[in-house]
């Protein structure tokens, strides 16, 4: 590989390098590189230790204080706290010295909390804690946005309920007027519809966990509203909405949606190098194809390998450049890097006993087992629309 | 006083926990209290980005205030769906342009260059050794001149990517460009940096 790698190439990446944006093709090849080259090696040391230094050049600071319109007073002045802010101050205050509220409100770990009645069954829910990194499907980044927006903001107003659920009587009129304000203007629920509309409209079907905690982020927004309403003391409707969300699968999913959320905002196509090198490992039983699902509005879908091996035999792995597959997609390219690029035609499964992927020491690696273009063959993700029958030929004009 | 001051750390911890956006949404309702909270989250960050690209501090100092006024009058102008980090940075930014054009004919090199124009005080939670001191010192007259050298376009990406740390997402959806643009960008910027700092690295190297 690095017969193509020259010096100019390797200068080119230094700044990638340095922020570690690197593929990791090109990160396996600009190693090599450098590491074989004297001279890169020095330029890069000193290029590292140039820009590492700028990166730590302090900031500037500023002593004035935040300023404030003409009129509008001094800021210490008028800042004396509404009472929804008193209250909710008053709210975390009390659910710090009680140690409930933040420390209870842990996502992702086993809860300190008895559990309340659930409304709803939850059981009959499909709760995954990891995402099946084999069922990884590549939705659009915006499908990513929304996810990570739901999920920061569904953190967000635990946290306002777990601690203003806390609230004594007096102060939880205040919270419940706080939150009743950030639900409103929160775009909760209007995310959470999104991505359950993409899930259903372009996207096919995300892992049923996100489609899951889609609809119960909807469900809490609506029961919050409801709830909030209501025409009991502040207090109770405080706890039947601390109750509501703690009864909720929600917390159990936000973790292993955070790192999905990674997965599908990461700039270039994630690969599954990356998705399989966490801890989870799943990858080494995909024997019989890479299952790979576009989504529509990607342009394409590219894959890195780590590595390509040819009949089991890695020496082979310059071989496997020239391999190409199905309608021309190759895997390779002349430079050298071990990429698959599919261009988006509404999604595909590469489904054949003669490639194989597994994982060798966080590696991962694709296996051709069979060479020659046509043994491997891309199908389309739905099945094939039937096609229609052609309508009868019209008659010709001036015949009977 | 231990246990108060304990209890003030663990409030300052509780409050640091709510993200941007919530105090955006107690901004709108009026609460000071999350404006200031924003305020003292991101000013010296704001200060640093639009000194260093527009390169006069005091000027800096001066569209800060007015990021934070425009954001304490409309707070409805940030879109709770975005990201408050990247939205407030684009205001600053658009201040920053702004400014620049008005002052385009005076803004030359020499003024940039002057000293104490671009001063450099370090925060207190990131006060360098003595020995990094001296060499920051050294560094900032170098710095500021390579930096009003650059376009406009590789400044801002440099600011904030290779010295704030941003990230190439963020800083694409702060100057509206694609992620890769900002790569080149960046590359090209700091390929003129060392290319401008070629003789004082020289210079330092051969310092006995």
């Amino acid at each position: 590989m690095t017969d193509h790698f020259d010096c100019e190439l390797a200068e080119s990446l230094f700044s990638r390098a340095f922020d570690g944006r690197l593929s990791a093709a090109e990160k396996i090849a600009f190693t090599a590189h450098v590491e074989s080259c004297a001279r890169c090696e020095s330029e890069y040391e000193r290029y590292d230790q140039v820009f590492s230094l700028v990166r730590g050049m302090p900031s500037f600071t500023t002593d004035r204080p935040a300023p404030l319109p003409a009129g509008a007073g001094s800021f210490r002045a008028a800042s004396r706290p509404s009472l929804i802010v008193r209250a909710a101050r008053v709210a975390g205050a009390a659910a710090l010295i009680l140690g409930v509220g933040f420390v209870a409100y842990q996502f992702g770990r086993e809860t300190r909390v008895e559990a309340p009645p659930r409304a709803t069954p939850v059981a009959e829910r499909p709760v995954e804690t990891t995402p099946d990194l084999r069922d990884v499907r590549l939705p659009a980044r915006k499908a990513g946005g929304y996810l990570r927006r739901l999920v920061r903001g569904t953190k967000d107003l635990g946290l306002l309920v777990e601690s203003a659920g806390t609230a004594p009587e007096a102060e939880a009129e205040g919270a419940v007027r706080l939150i009743d304000n950030v639900v409103a203007r929160s775009p909760l629920g209007d995310d959470a519809r999104r991505l359950r509309e993409l899930d259903e409209a372009s996207l096919r079907s995300y892992t049923p966990h996100i489609r899951s905690f889609a609809r119960e982020v909807e469900e809490l927004v609506e029961r919050s509203r409801t709830d909030l309403a209501r025409s009991e003391s502040a207090a109770l409707r405080m706890a039947r909405l601390r109750e509501a969300y703690r009864s909720r699968t929600l917390r159990e999913h936000v973790k292993s949606l955070e790192d999905l959320a990674d997965i599908y905002e990461m700039p270039p196509m994630p690969s599954f190098a990356e998705g399989g090198n966490g801890a989870t490992g799943p990858l080494d039983d995909l024997a019989g194809g890479v299952r790979l699902l576009i989504c529509g509005e990607r342009e394409a879908a590219r894959l890195h390998f780590e590595r390509v091996m040819m009949n089991g035999d890695p020496t082979q792995r310059r071989v496997s450049m020239a391999f190409a597959i199905g309608r021309g997609f190759n895997v390779g390219s002349p430079s050298g890097d071990f990429e698959l690029v599919l261009p988006h035609e509404g999604g595909f499964w590469i489904d054949t006993p003669a490639i194989r992927s597994r994982v060798v020491d966080g590696a991962f690696i694709i296996e051709v087992l069979k060479q020659g273009s046509s043994s491997i063959r891309l199908a389309p993700v739905d099945p094939p629309t039937p096609a229609i029958p052609e309508a009868p030929a019209p008659p010709r004009r001036g015949r009977l | 006083m231990g246990l108060r001051r304990e209890f003030a750390a663990e409030a300052v911890a509780q409050h640091g926990r709510e993200s941007d956006e919530v105090l955006m949404v107690r901004v709108a309702e009026g609460d000071t209290a999350a404006y200031e909270a924003l305020y003292h989250r991101y000013k010296n960050r704001l200060l640093t980005f639009v000194a260093r690209y527009v390169g006069d501090r005091d000027a800096a100092e001066d569209l800060v205030q007015e990021v934070f006024l425009k954001l304490y009058r409309a707070p409805a102008a940030f879109d709770p769906r975005n990201r408050f980090m990247t939205w407030v940075f684009t205001v600053a930014r658009n201040l920053a342009i702004d400014h620049l054009r008005r002052k385009k004919p005076a803004t030359t090199l020499a003024q940039t260059t002057d000293e104490g124009e671009v001063r450099i005080e370090p925060e207190d939670r990131d006060t360098p050794a003595p020995a990094d001191a001296v060499l920051f010192e050294e560094m900032e007259g170098r710095l500021s001149h390579v930096l009003m050298s650059l376009s406009d376009k590789l400044r801002e990406v440099f600011v904030l990517c290779a010295m704030q740390g941003l990230s190439y997402e963020e800083v694409a959806q702060i100057v509206g460009c694609p992620a890769k643009t900002v790569s080149s960008r960046l590359a090209r910027a700091r390929r003129r940096f060392l290319e401008e700092l070629e003789p004082y690295l020289e210079g330092k190297r051969n310092r006995p």
